[in-house]
């Protein structure tokens, strides 16, 4: 079965540090996860990766087998929900905050 | 005093009268002013975010120059437009020199920076995660900047009012590429020298007074408008 998200060879640094070195990893659907790492090992650069929301500096993406760099990540991005330990919340009303995804993501608010 | 009192007295008459004179020039300046940050707000707010939240070779000399250029003095970029719009210079042929075109050109060159160097500031002193937030939320490249902007306006609207208040209040740039002609290129400022120097002291302090209450009410409407949103 082919995975959801699947990382090959994706290295992330920053200047000349490698902050993330990832060689291979498969994520199932439906499956639950746990990274840990020490501070600074990189699990939110990872998921921010996996998000899309951070471009690798090397290696491949495959989102259900496809490569990323053939789609626009936009739109996978939109299939993405990465939710933060420290959430933000933007300087409008609690509705305008709660509806900011479903109108990114087209999606009627009724 | 005397003299202090019978021009307080003929600036109140001015105004109370609703001189012609007097208000023409206020709408020239604020014209003038108004389109010139309009520009400089267009230019400026999108550059100064590029500059803020990118990194790249040289930003930070590229940042130094934005922020030197706050104190650029107004009769040195006068002097350098003059230069290029006079009949010798590179852009003589546009005939620009003493019309409001060329101090609105000015004026632009000195609002810009500034409004570059607070949105710069602004957009560097944002939370990382409003950026992020809206990412993962599924907004594109665009509509996550137009976000973090969004988040951003006060601050924003504090750097469009300094551009503001440099353009309105400033003379150099005014009158050496203006020319201070009368109904024409005459503003606030230009004309405060002008009729001050003339001894017209009345005229000059009904123009005083009115600049100042421009830039107060300037100021209440931001104040206003911040407490209202905010």
């Amino acid at each position: 079965m082919t995975p959801l998200i699947e990382l090959r060879d994706v290295i992330k640094s920053y200047h000349d540090s490698t902050v993330l070195d990832i060689p291979h990893l498969k994520i199932k659907r439906g499956g639950a996860y746990g990274i840990m790492g020490a501070n600074g090992a990189g699990k939110t650069t990872l998921l921010s990766i996996a998000a899309f929301i951070l471009p690798p500096s090397s290696g491949t993406i495959y989102w259900e087998g496809v490569d990323s760099n053939t789609v626009d990540n936009h739109q996978l991005r939109k299939k993405v929900t990465l939710i933060t330990q420290n959430p933000y919340l933007f300087h409008t009303t609690v509705e305008k905050n709660v509806a900011y995804g479903l109108r990114m993501r087209r999606i009627p608010l009724q | 005093m005397e003299y202090l009192w019978g021009g307080i007295k003929g600036a109140v008459i001015l105004i109370i009268s609703l001189d012609a004179e007097v208000f023409r020039t206020v709408l020239l300046s604020l014209r003038i002013s108004i389109i010139a940050t309009c520009f400089s707000s267009l230019v400026g707010i999108p550059l100064g975010f590029l500059i803020g939240s990118h990194e790249f070779p040289f930003k930070r000399p590229i940042v130094t120059v934005f922020n030197t250029l706050l104190s650029l003095p107004t009769v040195v970029v006068g002097l350098f437009l003059y230069s290029l719009l006079s009949k010798r210079g590179p852009f003589g042929p546009l005939s620009l020199l003493f019309t409001p075109t060329a101090m609105v050109i000015g004026q632009f060159i000195l609002a810009t920076p500034i409004i570059v160097a607070l949105t710069i500031s602004a957009i560097q002193s944002m939370d990382p995660r409003a950026k992020i937030t809206a990412m993962t939320l599924g907004a594109g490249t665009v509509r996550a900047a137009l976000t973090v902007l969004s988040e951003a306006r006060f601050a924003l609207t504090a750097a469009v009012i300094a551009g503001f208040g440099r353009v309105i209040a400033e003379v150099g740039t005014a009158m050496m590429v203006g020319g201070n002609i009368k109904g024409y290129t005459r503003t606030m400022t230009t004309a405060i020298a002008l009729e001050t120097a003339k001894g017209e002291f009345a005229f000059g302090l009904a123009l005083g007074c009115i600049l100042l209450f421009v830039a107060f009410s300037i100021n209440i409407l931001f104040h206003y408008f911040q407490a209202k949103r905010g």
